[in-house]
């Protein structure tokens, strides 16, 4: 059986990708090893850590629950597209001075989903953050305490420079 | 020697160097490098887990995207030399032989499988992709044995045997400490308590796979690895005596590694295949696991099962501690597994001053996959179980648990401390300490409230587990491999410095940490530090970074070089100043002249030395300088945590209503790091007492091989902690210098995972009180604890 | 990680998918893909060919009709949880679908339509719907049909779906006066579904009246599939929503429980989830009467 290859158009974090894909072929798999955006780390099989999470069409996606072929025409952005020319965004600032990675491998993931959160919500509770922000990514390293710390820490800064 | 106003110093909680690249989506892991042609290796690993088998590749070789396909007989067969066993790298025990070479691991299965996942062929292909179907096309037909899948069958009379030669699944028998003095205090007590232990393996689960990169060059004869482990220098050596290569032909690269805890020091039979097929097939070949994969085979920790007891006098003293304990290895016996027995022995009498212990350890084999080091070690079990034995004993003998461990802590002026397994515990101040926990949680006002709490129907409960954490192995010769802390200083003409560590950073920050150390002795500016570790190209040597050795070894190797840099600074002064060496001192980046108005920074003298002009006649130019750090003795972190939990009757929920840490790791460098460490610890520690457990079906299939399992009936997956899971945590720190390191610091890095088990299990017992209920083991579920309060009979 | 080669057809309408899934060998249906890409990756499932649907605007949306409201098959959980028509009319949908696991992530492209049918005992969504009542609109080779939801699930991933069946929509009958929901869970922790999750739908005459005029009450997890709680039900009409109330009520959710059909296995002993049954019941109940 011959699973014919698929065209598909993706722009990633502003840059236009035109490949051809077998419709197997997962979006991590892609954007990881197609087109070399290693800042996507692929952490289970499961769908469960989330270290793989990027935005996709503006909505946070795990990338490696979706196939290529779906995603044809879809604006990607990782975590490198976040920050402009390496200038860490407010989240990215409270990570790192609230000691919120240590060997950094759900980072990337962790980060576009709680950049998404705080659009959404302003002034979670430590419990809402623990129960809500970060219930679809794991980390082994952190224990979490000082990442919910980035996530209050980030959501004052943002509420007050949007005030 | 302070320098309090020079940045990045010893004692800042300095942001971490490393954290810039993996913000902005430049982090590298191995799995990320993309190397040109590689080929890609998947491996066929057995479904069974005690069989004997047979292999047909030929039909997953017409592939035209595989490369090679090989099985044992075609390793065997072919020109390459075959991979040597494995082997360990300490004896079990103080006195206890090595185990039968029977037990040691070939990296490829040949005619007989021995747990769930162990390899049996490898495919080299085109992609990885292409490998993935051609393992479909292999046949394999199994002649199914008998399984043993616990260390009492694995002991039963006419139990299957695993390994030819040894036929009753023993592997090492030994034990620490003084059998008659112990029976003896036994004896003598007032009160006595036992305790039981279920088996639980956990898994260390770091969030990124396994993986490897092998390259040969027969133009260089070179072999060249990219991995995940946390020992280049180790892990060299060993695919180089394995593979038999020349060690200085081999290098090894770690990249930014997703974790480690304990689990990716040795090379795993993958990597040795790996490697391998890299000679063979003089190419790239590179492998990266499945989380799948990476459940079924990397090592699982602890595995310790049996039976524990405390004896007590009249007056609450501790006279002697016993355990019986029964270790289940797994099939085959991991590089480090068998030295874990005495790394937990040696800590069976924590903070206690306890004049007798005896603890027999006996190994067993059973078809699992292997168990060795896990954050805490074996050190995690001896302490849960002492301290929810002091807990128990003291309630026995109607005395408050806290009071106990007061009265038996060792006192300042006993250290050097020699306790009764034979460790030489470094400096302590415990009941200090102690002190700063128990007014963190306001013991005695929450031990009010839980009283008051009780008289309405509900169950508070309070535990402590004060324990001590042996870190950064040593001296030199304890074990069959070095145990030293390489650290060099290289200073530019410049000024700047780089200096070489022989870790292996994968997350503790050692890029910052260490800097501070550097910064702190050569007053040279934080950013003009750089740090170089996890490579065999760059780093003259080093033993890498695991129990909990970095800080204290490393940062001391590098201390004594920065301090012979400085020698060497001086010395040239001196000589330039026609003035004696001892009239020359340095302070705030400057040496000056103590007799003679004279000054130099250290730039200056730096540029100097690197010209090689006017130098004394005995000095050569640089200024560079190496230290291989031998510890007298290893340190010992210590400290005690306090949990409080409330325990819902109606559904077994347990609620933590407070978590207080007090640690004491000597003199902090970086006391945000260190936090991190204890929290993260604390997390997985949670994981070890309330929700992991890896679990295998009695035909040996491994059950618990993903973290989200929907497959009906079954768990639902091994659980990894999640933010919602762990508590709120604070942390308390008292500093008590290690004596035998330069800067006071001492290892610690384990403790989160060490003492949580005994403080959570020590709460949930203490609210479980009023019921009339058995002791548990980990991991403790919510059905448990209902079944204790719904059966047990509350009052 | 990698799934077994497959064949890919976009479905250009809901009639076309239809034909696909008959026509094509061995096919599947692809919408959110949160069930299918997981059990593809791990190799439990190899369709040969895959339909995807997830471009058919017209099984999304949620629109009020006369007497109901309709979900539209692809419409995703976060669709859901920001629908204002949703939280005022059946507000016991949106309030269950916050509890679906996998975070924001999941939120944004699992969809009601792939969820149902899944039909996984511990999944959420069926007995939000079993209490809320609905219909299931499905389309296939005969045409479209209705089922009620509690002749759509048969069993433990089981439903009365054909192999060519297409769900269409989830349509929900509105209730005059105003309608309290909520859904009070125990997750188990490594997959986050749900050892027991009851689902209630109060009704009330206005927001004035304190008086229940009717409940509908489900669980998930307890059993195979989802079941209603009647007898809590029954305690419940015309009743005012006092602490008293509810723990009387909670304290009957047991009548309509068969006992056998239980659910015993690792996550939780069947003698154990009973007993969490009565307590989640109550934790429900009382959340649904503060709103």
């Amino acid at each position: 059986m011959v699973a014919e290859k698929q065209e598909v158009t993706l722009t990633v974090n502003g840059e236009s990708h035109e490949i051809s894909v077998e419709p197997r072929e997962l979006l991590s798999q892609t954007l990881r090893e197609r087109l070399g955006y290693t800042e996507i780390n692929i952490g289970c099989e499961s769908s469960i850590c989330g270290a793989c999470t990027v935005r996709s069409d503006d909505k946070t996606l795990k990338s490696c629950t979706r196939l290529t072929v779906q995603a044809d025409g879809a604006e990607i952005v990782t975590i490198a597209g976040v920050s402009e020319d390496g200038v860490l965004g407010e989240l990215q600032t409270a990570f790192t001075e609230e000691h919120a990675l240590q060997c950094g491998y759900c980072t990337p993931g962790m980060i576009m989903a709680l950049d998404e959160y705080l659009d959404a919500h302003e002034d979670p509770s430590r419990e809402k953050i623990r129960s809500d922000a970060l219930q679809g990514n794991l980390c082994r390293c952190t224990g979490y305490e000082n990442i919910v710390d980035a996530v209050e820490v980030a959501s004052e800064v943002l509420n007050e420079s949007s005030q | 020697m302070n320098s309090p106003d020079l940045d990045g110093v010893i004692g800042e909680s300095v942001a971490r160097t490393e954290d810039h690249r993996v913000l902005t989506g430049n982090s590298t892991g191995t799995a990320d490098i993309s190397v040109a042609n590689a080929l890609h290796v998947q491996f066929l690993r057995s479904e069974k887990a005690h069989a004997r088998f047979d292999i047909d590749a030929s039909t997953a070789r017409a592939h035209s995207d595989v490369v090679a396909v090989y099985t044992a007989k075609d390793i065997e067969e072919s020109g390459t030399p075959t991979p040597e066993p494995f082997s360990l790298y300490a004896a079990p025990m103080k006195g206890v032989p090595h185990p039968d070479s029977a037990y040691l691991q070939q990296s490829i299965a040949a005619e007989k499988v021995r747990y769930q996942g162990e390899i049996i062929g490898v495919v080299v292909g085109t992609s990885q992709r292409a490998a993935r179907d051609a393992l479909n096309d292999i046949e394999v037909s199994y002649d199914e044995l008998e399984p043993v899948m616990s260390t009492t069958d694995a002991l039963a009379d006419e139990a299957p045997v695993l390994h030819e030669g040894v036929s009753d699944n023993v592997v090492f028998e030994g034990a620490s400490g003084d059998k008659a003095e112990t029976a003896a205090n036994f004896d003598a007590a007032a009160y006595t308590a036992t305790l039981k232990k279920d088996p639980q393996r956990v898994s260390p689960c770091p969030l990124e796979p396994r993986s490897a990169i092998a390259t040969y060059d027969s133009s260089m004869d070179t072999l060249e690895f990219v991995a995940t482990t946390q020992i280049p220098h180790g892990y060299r050596r060993l695919l180089s005596q394995m593979l038999n290569h020349p060690e200085h032909k081999t290098e090894v690269t770690v990249p930014d590694m997703g974790g480690g805890f304990g689990a990716r020091q040795h090379p795993y039979p993958a990597d040795v295949l790996v490697g391998w097929c890299a000679r063979d097939l003089s190419a790239t070949v590179r492998w990266r696991a499945t989380r799948t994969e990476n459940q079924l085979v990397e090592n699982d920790g602890r595995g310790y099962e049996g039976t524990w007891e405390i004896a007590l006098s009249n007056d609450g003293d501790i006279l002697a501690l016993r355990s019986n304990i029964r270790y289940d290895l797994g099939a085959w016996v991991a590089r480090g597994a068998c030295g874990l027995a005495q790394s937990g022995n040696s800590v069976m009498t924590g903070q206690y001053d306890v004049p007798a212990a005896y603890s027999h350890v006996t190994g067993v084999v059973t078809n699992k996959s292997r168990v060795d080091a896990y954050r805490g070690v074996a050190g995690t079990e001896m302490i849960m179980m002492l301290e929810r034995l002091v807990t128990r004993v003291a309630k026995k003998a109607g005395l408050d648990p806290a009071t106990v461990r007061r009265r038996n802590f060792v006192e300042p002026d006993q250290f050097p401390y020699e306790n009764a397994t034979g460790a030489v515990y470094d400096s302590g101040e415990y009941e200090r300490n102690f002190q700063v926990g128990l007014d963190a949680v306001e013991y005695e006002a929450v031990q009010a409230r839980k009283e008051t709490l009780r008289n309405n129907g509900r169950y508070l409960g309070v535990g402590i587990c004060s324990y001590v954490e042996g870190a950064a192995l040593g001296p030199c010769g304890e074990l069959d491999v070095p145990t030293w802390g390489y650290g060099g200083v290289q200073v530019h003409p410049t000024g700047e410095v780089t200096v070489y560590s022989g870790g292996a950073n994968h997350g503790q920050g050692h890029e910052t940490s260490l800097a501070q150390v550097t910064a702190t002795e050569l007053g040279v500016p934080f950013d003009d530090i750089s740090v170089v570790e996890n490579s065999t190209k760059e780093v003259t040597d080093g033993v890498g970074t695991f129990a909990s050795r970095t800080a204290a070894l490393c940062g001391s190797a590098i201390t004594e070089s920065c301090r012979k840099v400085l020698e060497k600074g001086r010395q040239i002064a001196a000589y330039e100043w026609d003035v004696a060496e001892d009239a020359v001192s340095f302070d705030h980046g400057t040496f000056h002249c103590d007799t003679i108005e004279q000054s130099r920074t250290f730039q200056e003298i730096a540029a100097q030395a690197h010209m090689g002009a006017a130098l004394p006649a005995e000095l050569e130019p640089g200024l560079e300088e190496q230290t291989y750090f031998d510890p007298e003795t290893r340190t010992w972190s210590f400290g005690t945590h306090i949990a409080v939990v409330e325990l819902d009757p109606d559904t077994g929920a347990i609620e933590f209503h407070d978590y207080v840490a007090t640690e004491d790791c000597g003199v902090q460098i970086n006391p945000d790091i260190i936090k991190g460490q204890i929290v993260g610890g604390i997390a997985q520690g949670i994981g070890q007492t309330l929700y992991e457990d890896v679990e295998y079906s009695d035909d040996g299939t491994l059950l618990s091989d993903a973290l989200r399992d929907e497959t009906l009936g079954s768990s639902g997956g091994y659980v990894l902690p999640k933010a919602e899971h762990v508590p709120e945590i604070t942390i308390k720190s008292t500093e008590t210098p290690s004596p035998h390191t330069p800067h006071g610091a001492k290892g610690m890095g384990e403790s989160g995972a060490i003492a949580a088990p005994g403080a959570i299990i020590n709460a949930i017992t203490d609210a479980l009180e009023p019921f009339d209920t058995e002791p548990m083991t980990p991991p403790i579920t919510p059905e448990m604890v209902w079944r204790a309060m719904s059966q047990g009979g509350a009052e | 990680m990698h799934p077994e080669e497959f064949s890919y057809q976009r479905a250009q309408s809901i009639e076309h998918a239809v034909e696909l899934l008959e026509q094509e060998p061995d096919a599947m249906l692809l919408a959110g893909g949160h069930g299918l890409i997981p059990a593809m990756k791990k190799r439990e499932l190899t369709p040969e060919t895959v339909v995807d649907i997830g471009q058919l605007n017209d099984l999304r949306g949620i629109r009020r009709t006369n007497q109901t409201v309709e979900i539209g098959a692809l419409t995703t959980h976060r669709e859901v949880l920001d629908s204002s028509i949703l939280a005022k009319s059946v507000p016991v949908i949106p309030q269950t679908v916050d509890h679906i696991t996998g975070g924001r992530q999941v939120h944004n492209f699992a969809t009601i339509g792939g969820n149902i049918a899944r039909a996984h005992p511990g999944y959420d969504y069926e007995g939000a719907l079993l209490a809320a009542g609905c219909d299931v609109h499905v389309q296939g080779p005969d045409g479209s049909r209705i089922v009620p939801i509690d002749e759509f699930v048969r069993g433990a991933c089981s439903t009365v779906l054909r192999d060519a069946d297409v769900v269409t929509a989830i349509e929900i009958p509105t209730v005059d006066g105003t309608r309290a929901g909520s859904y009070a869970k125990r997750k188990e922790p490594a997959s986050g579904n749900a050892i027991v999750g009851v689902a209630t739908d109060l009704h009330f005459d206005s927001t004035e009246s304190d008086r229940c005029r009717s409940a509908t009450i489900a669980v998930n997890g307890l059993q195979a599939s989802a079941i209603r709680l009647t007898a809590v039900e029954e305690a419940l009409i015309g009743r005012q929503l006092d602490q008293d109330t509810v723990e009387e009520a909670a304290a009957v959710a047991g009548e309509s429980v068969d006992e056998d059909a239980v659910l015993d296995n690792k996550k939780a002993s069947a003698e154990y989830r009973r007993a969490l049954l009565d307590t989640y019941v109550y934790k429900s109940l009382s959340s649904s009467a503060k709103t």
